[in-house]
């Protein structure tokens, strides 16, 4: 069962959501020439800063993640709060009416069901290691680089569009795929997240004693990977 | 593959094949699964070293070492533990290198067979208290026990493989046996 992050609850004033690189070098030589190595593409790390935990209900939420993580043990989808994601006309961040059943009723807290705002499916299944990524956004704006989404968990940006026909855009990510796609996927660009774990085992101390109730936390995420493709 | 290796942007990582006594394992040196060459290969991170490999002059056999840094005490154990599945084994190393778009050019290169002979643990402790564990798997050149009669050799293993089940215990002991006295008749 995937752990989820309490994308309002434990909501962040601050988040950077960037890639990692590891590259190595000899150094610069006598013609001035330098050969920099990369062993691979890379990975995300996740930074939710300024996290109000004041409140009786925040500190239990924030107790209970704690617990529920274990340190560096377990994962969690963490959001990134993605306030440029291609929107649609007239709709915003957060932009999520209450869907009533179709006798106009609404659940008993007044609830209702939500549906994306962004709507928009990978075209034709792309494998493992793939950068070249089919979406046909049914509602939404154009995409454009450097938005985010997400497809189980795993997220990727968008470092190029290739080519647009119609609703079918495609376009090249970073990283490369994690786990690959099936025809038909659901892209995720309202809430796009990515898969991590803790980057330190301490990371909830930062929350932990805010008995004075202005504490802002702040949790260090880095990618996890997926379980192992069969 | 020359002329990757002329450029100032270099996109390369190594794959190691461990054949071990109970079954295949892929690793290579990126953050990610990976399917290449028709297999999945696990990722280690640049954690994973894979020393130079020399050529053979002569009969020289070289060794070389893979190397593992950043592991957790329970991954010690378990390497500690798995001795066996090793002693002896073959382990392909090839190189790989990959376009901007981090897709592999050409198929997977051969750099390095060896035959693996046991693990290496290291541990040292940091001015903060926390330690660095280093599992190292030295290996040697495959021509290594080239000169050997297969199964030439006075050893138990030898006795087994010859005599599957064999109940004589007699190999056991060579070692112990190297220059043992024993007074016989013993009254």
């Amino acid at each position: 069962m995937t752990l989820y992050w309490p994308r309002r609850l434990l909501a962040p004033r601050k988040v950077t959501a960037e890639p990692v690189y590891a590259t190595a070098s000899g150094g610069r030589s006598l013609t001035a020439v330098e050969q920099i190595v990369a062993t691979d593409a890379g990975y995300w790390s996740i930074v939710l800063d300024e996290i109000p935990v004041a409140g009786a209900v925040r500190k239990k939420v924030w107790r209970a993640m704690s617990v529920l993580l274990e340190g560096r043990m377990n994962t969690c989808a963490v959001p990134i709060y993605d306030y440029e994601a291609p929107w649609p006309v007239g709709a915003d961040y957060g932009d999520y009416t209450g869907i009533p059943f179709s006798d106009s009723a609404l659940f008993s807290d007044d609830g209702g069901f939500q549906q994306p705002v962004i709507t928009a499916t990978i075209q034709s299944a792309v494998s493992l290691g793939a950068v070249t990524v089919p979406i046909t956004v049914v509602s939404g704006a154009a995409l454009e680089v450097p938005n985010h989404f997400s497809v189980a968990n795993q997220l990727y940006r968008i470092k190029s569009i290739t080519s647009v026909v119609g609703t079918l855009t495609t376009v090249k990510v970073w990283p490369p795929v994690r786990v690959a796609m099936t025809a038909g996927a659901d892209a995720e660009f309202d809430d796009p997240r990515q898969l991590c774990r803790l980057a330190t085992d301490g990371e909830m101390m930062s929350g932990a004693d805010d008995y004075a109730g202005r504490t802002l936390a702040r949790v260090n995420f880095v990618e996890a990977l997926p379980d192992a493709p069969a | 593959m020359t002329a990757q290796t002329l450029t100032q942007q270099v996109r390369h990582a190594w794959f190691v094949e461990f054949h071990f006594v109970s079954g295949t394992t892929r690793v290579w040196t990126g953050f990610r699964y990976i399917s290449v060459g028709g297999f999945v290969w696990a990722p280690v991170g640049p954690r994973g070293v894979v020393d130079q490999i020399e050529d053979p002059i002569g009969d020289q056999a070289p060794s070389l070492s893979l190397r593992m840094s950043g592991v957790d005490a329970d991954t010690v154990a378990v390497a500690l533990s798995e001795t066996n599945e090793l002693r002896g084994r073959m382990v392909f190393i090839y190189d790989l290198y990959f376009d901007a778009d981090w897709q592999p050019i050409d198929a997977l290169e051969t750099y390095g067979i060896a035959r693996m002979d046991t693990v290496r643990v290291s541990k040292s402790q940091n001015p903060d208290g926390s330690y660095d564990r280093v599992i190292e798997v030295p290996a040697e050149y495959l021509l290594t026990t080239g000169s050997n009669p297969p199964n030439g050799r006075y050893s138990s293993s030898d006795q087994q493989a010859r005599y599957p089940g064999q109940t004589d215990r007699y190999f056991e002991f060579m070692g112990q046996n190297q220059n043992k006295r024993s007074r016989w008749p013993n009254y």
